[in-house]
């Protein structure tokens, strides 16, 4: 990947009039080349935007977008939805850098935009910007949606970050400034997605959870919302007033597809334009990288596949047995056999294109040898049966996943087959998504969980709600570490994390951080996803983007070649 | 009345002691901390004992109030009523259009018993039967729509057009799916029905009075047969409502079957209800329906009824 792993993040001064959208229509090309596209993509002349909103685009998505207030519970698919009506203060673009949107820069301490050691802010915001209905954006909008975040009764989808916020100040229609309760820093990269809410909507319900704005949202974005046909799709229109450039398409539809199969065909018969969120299929890459009039690309995410151990387990909790396993999990074979070679095998809970990305650990080597050797010097004896005991404890554990993931079942039997060579037990346990992923997982009640998940703050690389000693629900925490990891080396770590702001001293400590995680094995790494999107040919705009939730993050720019 | 409440007490237990929740689908993101899913629990009120919940939501229901859906927060009524209309036209369609062939074949094979036509038909009813609907459906998207291209490959219209021509269109391949498997049924109850019949005495009366084949068939054979058939639609109302689970998905129709999937696999526990809820109604109502239907079309029934 091209992607620069050190380039700076955040601090950099804002470019006038550059925004999420406009990102684009300056360097597209040079979007795509870090995104992994063949240069030959820039030796086209791209063909202008048109003058007005001209044509529209039906974006297939396996999931049903539900979810329409921002700040409410929701899914990565909702946020399809969410990124086309609101904006937020800024957007990460492909490379990490934060580009100003609502807000005219971006704060930092260089800028005076944060001091006092972290505890001030100060955001100046864009002027001329209008809510769809034509009422000015203002400054009492974000404190207003920052509130409204708080608030008790407020079904707010996450308060991370946002609980240290106090003393909110309008300070004129286009300023704010609020005060944090403590120094953190991957506040800044939780604003990039605080998407930003009208006050003069919202405030007219006497109860914002279920106000009518909820099922027909207002924002500031590219398009407006037009209709919804529950189960089926959704509508947007172009915003004609939009502050930024863009929108090129006349209309959006998002379109629900609920078997994934499905909507690939309607991919391959033109009944959806493109395919993005969950993707085409593994099994189909090859087949659908030869489709006439389509292009289709693996595009890397922010996710990473592990093994989950439980570290309370008896037998897991033993770091040389978690390196025995590691040692006898055949990586490449997952990922050529079962995944087609889509994936990227990785050491790291942290994505490669993040600038926090320590490329320098050391590389899982599948060595059945190695492994034994690792668990007769344990102290686990072969017993008669072939599977390892000590203690009277024998060497066998569950692994859980969501059932009828046919993929990771498959998974799930390789990596049974080479830890019995090695005389481990491993029985699986799987179980529906609704089941697994409620108390099970949450409350850490399973043995060992094959999973897909993030470890960062939105784009932040901070991961201290999911590796503090503090942060384990089953022991009265508040977060998610659901492995149960306790570390007085890594809490420092992750205070320091949070309170600094210095991206280059930041780097140094999660550098550090994903050492210890590869020497104490708290996950299993497998690895980072690279999921199969397409779209039919002369749609130009698409940039993928790792530090977006969904690759529709600029669809305000996207167009058809005509 | 009875009944429903029983049906509500069984269905809301199953549901909330049901391992897993509405929140699941969010805390796999790995996004929210353990404080936030706590805390829209206690909002959500899913931390209170069980007994008040239900009877909460029962009183609620009462006064039509059916809830929201914890998804997309708009009220389960609306949202069923959403739903019924596109499943209604695929499963009215696939319907009649069962029963018609389904009702053709019966008679023939009944009266053609053991003839070629008549094994031919059994066999075929049970491949039918025996055919799984979701492979059965996308070999029909595979071959209609990707290899010969004479179907659209699933959705109810052309987003933009959505014209009587376009929607027919879409219609045709879910129709076929769903109406393979029903006439296989609608066959063979219409064969063992009019086989009954045409054993009977009063058949043997007309032929020996010298009444045309035809119209001993038509007028004496059919129509007594047609009378177990009426039970059987009756209680087929509530599937034209509650839609078709498989076909639906395959075909994204954005129907009952489909909403209740999504509902259960999201825990989304008011729309569960409300379906559960719905669905029962249909049930009674259809078989009240039915009770109705046999003494219009069975004049001696509906003389005792009087």
């Amino acid at each position: 990947m091209s992607k620069a792993s050190d380039k700076s993040i955040v601090t950099r001064p804002s470019m006038p009039a550059v925004h999420r959208r406009g990102v684009l229509a300056l360097g597209a090309g040079g979007l795509l080349m870090g995104s992994g596209f063949p240069a030959r993509a820039q030796t086209k002349p791209m063909p202008p935007p048109p003058s007005k909103p001209t044509g529209q685009i039906v974006v297939g998505l396996s999931q049903e977008p539900t979810a329409f207030n921002p700040l409410m519970p929701g899914i990565e698919v909702d946020e399809t939805v969410w990124m086309q009506l609101f904006n937020t203060m800024w957007v990460a673009d492909p490379q990490g850098n934060l580009i100003p949107d609502l807000a005219v820069d971006i704060p930092s301490e260089a800028n005076g935009g944060i001091s006092d050691g972290g505890l001030a802010w100060k955001v100046k915001l864009r002027e001329g910007i209008k809510w769809h209905d034509g009422t000015p954006f203002t400054a009492e909008d974000v404190k207003y949606t920052l509130e409204l975040i708080n608030a008790p009764g407020f079904k707010s989808r996450t308060r991370v970050g946002h609980a240290f916020v106090k003393d909110i100040v309008v300070k004129g229609p286009l300023e704010i400034s609020w005060r944090m309760e403590k120094a953190y820093s991957p506040y800044l990269a939780l604003l990039s997605n605080t998407y930003i809410v009208p006050k003069h909507i919202l405030e007219k319900s006497a109860d914002p959870n279920t106000a009518p704005f909820n099922g027909a949202p207002l924002g500031t974005g590219p398009f407006k919302w037009s209709q919804r046909t529950p189960g089926d799709n959704i509508v947007l229109v172009a915003n004609d007033k939009y502050h930024g450039k863009g929108p090129y398409l006349e209309k959006a539809v998002l379109k629900y597809v609920p078997d994934q199969t499905a909507l690939y065909a309607q991919f391959r018969t033109g009944q959806v334009d493109m395919i993005v969120g969950t993707g085409i299929p593994a099994n189909f890459y090859e087949e659908a990288v030869k489709l006439p009039g389509r292009k289709v690309m693996k595009i890397p995410s922010a996710s990473v596949e592990i093994l989950m151990p439980n570290l309370e387990h008896p037998v897991l909790a033993e770091k040389a047995v978690r390196h025995a396993l590691y040692a006898s999990i055949n990586k490449q074979a997952i990922i050529d056999v079962i995944y087609y070679g889509l994936h990227i095998p990785t050491e790291s809970f942290t994505p490669r294109e993040s600038w926090a990305y320590n490329p320098n650990l050391p590389k899982q080597q599948y060595d059945l040898a190695k492994a034994n050797k690792l668990l007769d010097e344990a102290g686990w004896k072969r017993s008669g049966s072939g599977v390892r005991m000590k203690n009277n404890i024998p060497l066998e554990f569950t692994v859980s996943t969501t059932s009828g993931a046919s993929l990771r079942e498959q998974c799930q039997q390789l990596m049974m087959q080479d830890w019995q060579q090695i005389g481990v037990s491993m029985k699986i346990n799987n179980m529906p998504a609704a089941v697994i992923w409620g108390d099970f997982y949450t409350r850490s009640k399973f043995q060992s969980l094959l999973v897909g998940t993030a470890f960062r703050t939105v784009i932040d690389p901070d991961p201290a709600h999911r590796f503090a000693s503090d942060a384990i629900p089953a022991k009265n925490g508040s977060g998610a570490n659901q492995m149960q990891w306790q570390n007085p080396q890594v809490d420092q770590l992750l205070k320091d994390g949070q309170t600094n702001f210095d991206q280059a001293k930041r780097k140094d400590i999660y550098w550090k951080l994903q050492e210890i995680a590869r020497e104490e094995l708290p996950i299993l790494p497998i690895y980072q996803y690279a999921p199969v999107e397409g779209h039919k040919e002369g749609l130009i705009g698409f940039a993928p983007n790792v530090n977006a939730r969904q690759n529709t993050w600029n669809m305000g720019s996207w167009y058809w070649a005509r | 009345m009875g009944l429903l409440l029983i049906v509500s007490m069984i269905g809301f237990a199953i549901l909330h002691l049901a391992p897993g929740g509405p929140l699941s689908q969010f805390a796999a993101m790995g996004e929210m901390t353990q404080a936030d899913l706590d805390r829209i629990t206690e909002q959500l009120g899913l931390n209170r004992p069980l007994p008040v919940q239900y009877v909460e939501w029962f009183w609620r229901m009462l006064r039509g109030d059916w809830g929201l859906s914890y998804r997309d927060q708009q009220p389960v009524l609306h949202i069923i009523a959403s739903h019924v209309g596109p499943t209604l036209e695929l499963m009215l369609t696939s319907t009649l259009l069962a029963m018609l062939i389904g009702a053709w074949i019966g008679i023939l094979g009944a009266i053609k018993r053991y003839s070629l036509f008549d094994s031919l038909a059994t066999i075929g009813a049970m491949i039918a039967l025996s055919i799984p609907t979701f492979w059965f459906g996308l070999v029909v998207i595979y071959v209609f729509s990707v290899g010969l291209g004479w179907l659209p490959s699933g959705n109810r219209y052309t987003i933009g057009d959505g014209s009587l021509i376009n929607r027919l269109h879409h219609l045709i391949g879910p129709c076929i799916v769903l109406a393979l498997v029903s006439t296989a049924v609608w066959s063979r109850y219409m064969r063992s029905s009019m086989l009954d019949v045409i054993n009977q005495d009063y058949i043997r009366t007309a032929r020996s009075k010298g009444i045309p084949e035809r119209r001993i068939l038509a007028h004496h054979a059919v129509r007594n047969a047609l009378l177990p058939m009426i039970t059987i639609t009756g209680l087929h109302v509530p599937t034209l409502l509650s839609g078709a689970l498989v076909t639906e998905t395959v075909f994204t129709w954005p129907g009952m079957g489909r909403l209740f999937l999504d509902s259960i696999s999201y825990r989304d526990y008011p729309v569960v209800m409300g379906i559960l809820m719905f669905t029962a109604v249909m049930v009674l109502l259809g078989s009240l329906l039915a009770d109705l239907l046999y003494g219009v079309a069975d004049p001696r029934i509906g003389a005792g009824g009087r």
